[in-house]
């Protein structure tokens, strides 16, 4: 039940709950009541319930025992300090990103931390980066199942050009987006590769399609990712 | 959970500590002592480990790791026969940090500080009788535990939980330091809870608190306490540096006044009437 508490939808009543959940209302009153006196919930206004740190015993917990994020954390940090730039490490999880690390550039330091924060991964950078070290049968999967919105203007909806860029991602070592996510934002990223040589997360640069656009900056803003990226690599991390 | 409805499977039963709450579901308090216990152990537990530890048996463990790993919290090494969060607990995370309205006012905040400080500095709150770190600006990516947020660290032996507590009633501080688990975490650590209890007072009155490798060695931390509102736990904003170079008194200062200065800011950002 706690999974029907999203950030779309971080505050439900009862009917709510009981809708996701298909219990009935007197089985939802009760569970909500347990997980209230257990701390896991609490009370936002009258017949309304949110999450409470409670649930960071959970996530605590999974990260702390990641080896990728332990390993990547100095990396991806000094990469964000050389360069004055937003950094993150990127994990896929079936069709979606989900961002494990972000240092944020100065310009963003102003909103919360995204950490966990999830996208179709055949948008962004970082999913289109690794999704180019997969065999081919997996990317079509993806791209096939992936959600697609149209989140900017510039968003690319053409699953076959998609694929286009992942194929040109396999053959360059990284992959680049202008204003796909956000108006004006750019991202550039290259694939970590596992033990197995399978990808198992990306670094990611972000910054502004201007910059991107400049003269030689997406050369060298991709030597960047894919240096970091390959000393990742070099390190054998076991898939998570 | 799963569809079946849980509150039929052995409802009003006592859980573990022997609560006989008939409005309780019993399945629920279990799993969440399963839960509870693959959180705070070091190493990835079996089936047999989390059934003896939690007092039940191997198929109610069984089934509540089952209905874990189908809700998609849990993952199960199919190797190794133990079992793990998985990376979806993030999306219990990221759902949190939104829905906190304090932590939404207090993270531009303590970027400032951290500017101003170049240190650490995280914002924790008092549950039981730890802390738990709810929001974390590392200074130092190398020290990977300290950029986890949901960290806890018992709150009488740190610097962060010294403040929250000088702000509670003296037998409610009492209560919670005897209650504690006073293992030192540095040699410096201070573990006699009448000594604990006398700092706190000092705490109290001075508004700040500061320790001196206590938690860290080679590292000073210094918290101040977020103004308590009914019915809100209460809060503390901790800088923490190297202690190379610097004394307690340069952290009294430079770095107190940089804290409380951020306090004040957060509590009239935050206000009390979203309590």
């Amino acid at each position: 039940m706690l999974s029907a508490f999203t950030s779309q939808k971080p505050v439900l009543g009862i009917d709510d709950l009981a809708e996701t959940s298909g219990l009935n209302r007197s089985a939802v009153q009760r569970v909500t009541y347990t997980l209230v006196h257990l701390g896991y919930l609490q009370k936002e206004k009258p017949g309304l319930y949110a999450l409470t740190h409670k649930v960071l015993q959970l996530s605590y917990a999974y990260m702390r025992f990641n080896m990728l994020m332990q390993v990547a954390a100095p990396y991806i940090s000094e990469l964000a300090d050389r360069l004055g730039m937003r950094a993150d490490l990127v994990v896929l999880d079936d069709t979606e990103v989900v961002y494990l690390i972000r240092i944020p550039s100065r310009i963003e330091m102003f909103s919360l931390s995204p950490m966990g924060r999830r996208w179709t991964a055949i948008s962004s950078a970082a999913g289109r980066a690794m999704l180019s070290r997969m065999d081919d049968d997996s990317i079509a999967d993806v791209l096939a199942r992936a959600d697609l919105p149209q989140a900017t203007p510039s968003t690319i909806l053409d699953r076959e050009r998609i694929r286009a860029i992942i194929a040109q991602a396999r053959n360059d070592g990284y992959t680049y987006q202008l204003g796909e996510v956000l108006p004006g934002a750019a991202a550039i990223a290259a694939p970590i590769l596992g033990a197995s040589g399978a990808p198992i997360g990306a670094v990611g640069l972000g910054t502004t399609v201007t910059e991107m656009q400049q003269d030689g900056r997406r050369e060298e803003l991709a030597k960047q990712v894919m240096e970091t990226a390959g000393a990742l690599s070099h390190m054998n991390i076991a898939q998570p | 959970m799963s569809a079946d409805d849980p509150t039929k499977d052995e409802a009003g039963e006592p859980d573990a500590e022997g609560r006989r709450d008939p409005l309780m579901v019993a399945a629920i308090v279990k799993a969440f002592d399963v839960v509870k216990h693959i959180a705070s152990v070091h190493k990835q537990p079996t089936l047999g480990e989390i059934a003896r530890a939690c007092g039940i048996s191997f198929q109610s463990a069984q089934r509540i790791t089952n209905g874990l790993v189908e809700s998609g919290y849990l993952d199960r090494d199919e190797r190794l026969k133990t079992y793990r969060f998985s990376l979806r607990t993030l999306d219990l995370q990221y759902t949190y940090l939104r829905t906190d309205n304090l932590l939404k006012s207090a993270w531009p905040i303590l970027m400032g500080l951290r500017e101003q400080t170049q240190m650490r500095v995280s914002l924790c709150v008092l549950d039981g009788t730890e802390i738990v770190f709810l929001l974390r600006l590392s200074s130092n990516p190398k020290d990977f535990e300290t950029l986890l947020i949901g960290r806890r660290r018992v709150a009488a032996l740190t610097a962060g939980g010294s403040a929250v507590l000088s702000t509670l009633p003296p037998e409610e501080r009492r209560r919670i330091v005897e209650a504690s688990d006073l293992t030192p975490l540095t040699p410096r650590s201070i573990v006699d809870p009448e000594a604990i209890l006398a700092r706190l007072d000092a705490c109290e009155k001075q508004g700040f608190c500061i320790r001196d490798q206590e938690t860290h060695v080679g590292e000073i931390t210094a918290a101040v306490p977020l103004a308590t509102v009914n019915g809100r736990a209460p809060h503390a904003i901790v800088v923490a540096g190297p202690g190379k170079g610097r004394t307690v008194d340069d952290f009294r200062r430079d770095i107190v006044p940089l804290l409380q200065n951020a306090a004040i800011a957060l509590d009239r950002a935050h206000g009390p009437d979203t309590a």
